[in-house]
């Protein structure tokens, strides 16, 4: 029994050291880590100053995207510097020169490490913003083949692509920003498959809402302006299609899809009153009907016995204070004065180059307090669009709005 | 002999067999590093800040940020090319050079921080305020707000970026030999700690015998500021500060002060006075520097 223990034992003890002696680790790569780190970096290195025209980098700042993409080219020299063109740019003649990096840290890592007021545009912050609009200035290269590099923000996550321009920066910049110039101050009119869909733009996102298979659907799309029209972030899927490439049409003021059939109608307002305060005055000769005046009396009295304020009897509309985004209405209630606001869109009607649409869209500053105004402001919604006529198409100071459905009502606007 | 003991002696050899078998006949090769480091081109401005901080005082003056090494509680960008440069002579000039012409032969190379950091925005706080410089650990000092460096403006140039240095190098200095403990006593009750930047209506904390609100933190932040304040005001506007402390505050401020001179001439061999005339005189002359050079003459 005990010879038995201990041939166990010794079998034992001899098999762990037997198998214990095995050195031949195999390398899963033929290169060091750091070999590979270093070779990584080194490959992106060259490639990305292997552009004569530079790159096009189509930027999305922000986690979610709230402000669209944004157009910047970007080439890298030789001595680490890299010049930036930008679409907010106004001389496409004069890029923004600072230095450039690519690093390792968990990977290679495009840094722009000293201050380029373009590329840093979105990532500067302020008393205000104090998270600036969240704009990455660092990127983790993830791939490149065919002449693109894809990367990804390392504080939003945000994947962006950077593209082998074969053009020069100034002229891409340039087709980007007459697009853009279209897209500004428009409304929009959709359609799916040749039925309309609601759409809203602000800061480059799209708000689409439109019924799938009977379910009311809400989705909101960022995108940025290419040379050629428009481009989703990612492609979105509309009644079983997906869209993501749109192509701009100068002549009919549209975007079309490439695939499918979704189409963008541009609608522009016959007049610009979103940029700088109007004035209505009320008691001026032939500035408005009698019902808008009898309206006006009407709120003047209500305000005096909420308040025993009396109404200004200059009321503004358009951009009131554009500084502070109100755009809409406001009345002035003196002593004081006390201003109080509400916001309003002013758009284009499709197909009528003359109407002028005038919509509610909230509750403005201080207008908790004078809620009993709002009689005004519903004879001005209710009774849209209106017919405009302008003293003059270019440069007008003087507006007449008229209501398409009720010739009743109508009033005239001073630029101030 | 018995059959147990062959069997022990059998194990015991085989176990060495196979022990030293295991020693392996190919080692690193200790010529070769497995690190590699990829080496940089330096250019102009690079060489110069080897000259002027790395050769004589083994500074590293950073003006490429690197983000994932800043701070991440805050929304920083890079400072501006231009404006390091400004901040790099800036730097030499009315801090490095103060020192070192009343301080002794080898101090700044011994103790003065030895990384520089320049971020080009101010490090904002989600309240509005903003940070104006950080020190980590003796090591480090970042200087933010560079972006919006005015060079003609001295009182600026003091409030954003010297007052952080002389305050931040000062924590290095005390914390490498320990001021008094009377210097504790003189304020101890008043201190208010996290809470010195709304215990103080205007004025109102120099009245308290602090030189700022700042001051009224603790101890070793009241220690500092006071040689901050002290080297940055001439001797003009250090007594018109006192006149306008009143007897109280002025009597514990002078108070302190004498503890802050009696340390910094006994344990550094600096005098305060000369210290503070250096930065004055040079200050004056700010105008005839020239900021931009990246060369040496």
């Amino acid at each position: 029994m005990k010879n038995i223990i201990y041939i166990m034992l010794f079998s034992c003890v001899l098999s762990i050291f037997t198998t214990s002696c095995d050195n031949e680790t195999e390398m899963l790569f033929d290169e060091t880590a750091s070999q590979r780190k270093t070779a990584a970096v080194e490959h992106y290195q060259e490639t990305l100053k292997n552009s004569d025209e530079g790159w096009l980098f189509q930027y999305f700042p922000d986690k979610e995207m709230q402000y669209g993409g944004y157009s910047y080219v970007v080439k890298f020299d030789e001595n680490d510097s890299v010049a930036v063109w930008y679409e907010g740019m106004n001389d496409l003649t004069a890029p923004a020169v600072s230095f450039y990096d690519v690093i390792s840290y968990g990977g290679p890592v495009l840094t722009f490490n000293t201050y380029n007021p373009f590329m840093h545009y979105f990532a500067t912050p302020s008393g205000a913003e104090y998270n600036a609009k969240g704009g990455d200035y660092e990127f983790l290269l993830m791939s490149s083949e065919n002449d693109v590099i894809t990367v990804q923000g390392t504080k939003t996550g945000n994947k962006m692509r950077l593209t082998k321009m074969t053009e020069p920066a100034e002229d891409y910049i340039a087709k980007v920003k007459e697009i853009a110039g279209f897209l500004g101050g428009a409304s929009f009119n959709v359609t799916v498959n040749g039925e309309d869909v609601s759409a809203q733009e602000m800061n480059r996102n799209f708000t689409f809402e439109y019924t799938d298979n009977g379910n009311d659907t809400s989705i909101v799309v960022p995108y940025i302006v290419t040379d050629t029209g428009i481009s989703f972030y990612e492609p979105v899927e509309i009644q079983g299609q997906s869209y993501q490439d749109l192509v701009f049409n100068e002549q009919e003021l549209s975007f079309s899809s490439i695939q499918g059939n979704l189409s963008i109608q541009l609608v522009v307002a016959p007049v610009n009153l979103t940029s700088a305060p109007w004035s209505l005055d009320i008691v001026g000769d032939n500035t408005c009907s009698d019902t808008v005046f009898n309206t006006f009396v009407e709120i003047y009295n209500a305000n005096a016995q909420v308040w025993g304020e009396q109404l200004a009897p200059t009321v503004k509309m358009g951009g009131v204070r554009v500084d502070l985004g109100d755009i809409g209405i406001s009345f002035y209630s003196y002593p004081g004065p006390y201003r109080s606001h509400y916001n309003l869109s002013f758009s284009g009607v499709p197909n009528q180059p003359d109407y002028l649409d005038i919509a509610k869209v909230s509750e403005g500053f201080n207008w908790s307090y004078y809620t009993h105004l709002g009689v005004f402001v519903d004879v001005i919604t209710d009774n849209a669009p209106y017919q405009v006529e302008m003293d003059d198409e270019q440069n007008p100071s003087t507006v007449k709005l008229t209501s398409v459905g009720n010739a009743d009502v109508w009033f005239v606007l001073t630029l101030d | 002999m018995n059959k147990n003991r062959i069997t022990y002696w059998l194990m015991i050899a085989i176990i060495m067999v196979t022990v030293g078998a295991c020693t392996e006949e190919e080692g690193p090769n200790p010529n070769v590093s497995v690190i590699t480091v990829e080496s940089k081109t330096q250019n102009a401005f690079d060489k110069y800040l080897d000259e002027i901080y790395r050769k004589p005082y083994n500074i590293r003056f950073m003006y490429k940020m690197e983000d994932i090494e800043s701070d991440m509680d805050y929304q920083l960008v890079p400072a501006l090319y231009e404006n390091s440069i400004k901040m790099a002579n800036l730097v030499k000039y009315l801090c490095l050079d103060a020192y070192e012409d009343v301080a002794p032969d080898g101090f700044l190379e011994k103790y003065f921080p030895k990384m520089i950091m320049m971020v080009g925005s101010p490090a904002y706080l989600n309240n509005g305020t903003m940070v104006l410089g950080t020190a980590e650990g003796g090591l480090k000092i970042t200087l933010y707000n560079i972006n919006n460096l005015d060079v003609t403006n001295a009182a600026a140039l003091y409030r954003y970026y010297f007052r952080t240095i002389f305050h931040e190098f000062s924590h290095i200095l005390h914390q490498t030999k320990d001021y008094s403990t009377d210097f504790d006593k003189i304020s101890a009750t008043d201190y208010v700690g996290g809470s010195w930047d709304d215990a103080w209506d205007s004025g109102s904390s120099l009245e308290a015998g602090f030189i700022s609100d700042y001051s009224s933190k603790e101890t070793d932040e009241d220690f500092v500021e006071l040689i901050a304040h002290y080297i940055t005001n001439s001797e003009e506007a250090w007594a018109e500060k006192m006149e306008a402390a009143g007897e109280n505050g002025s009597a514990i401020i002078g108070e302190k002060m004498a503890i802050v001179k009696a340390y910094l001439k006994q344990v550094w061999d600096i005098d305060i006075d000369k210290l503070r005339a250096s930065i004055q005189m040079r200050a004056s002359k700010l105008g005839e520097q020239d900021l931009d050079k990246i060369t040496i003459e």
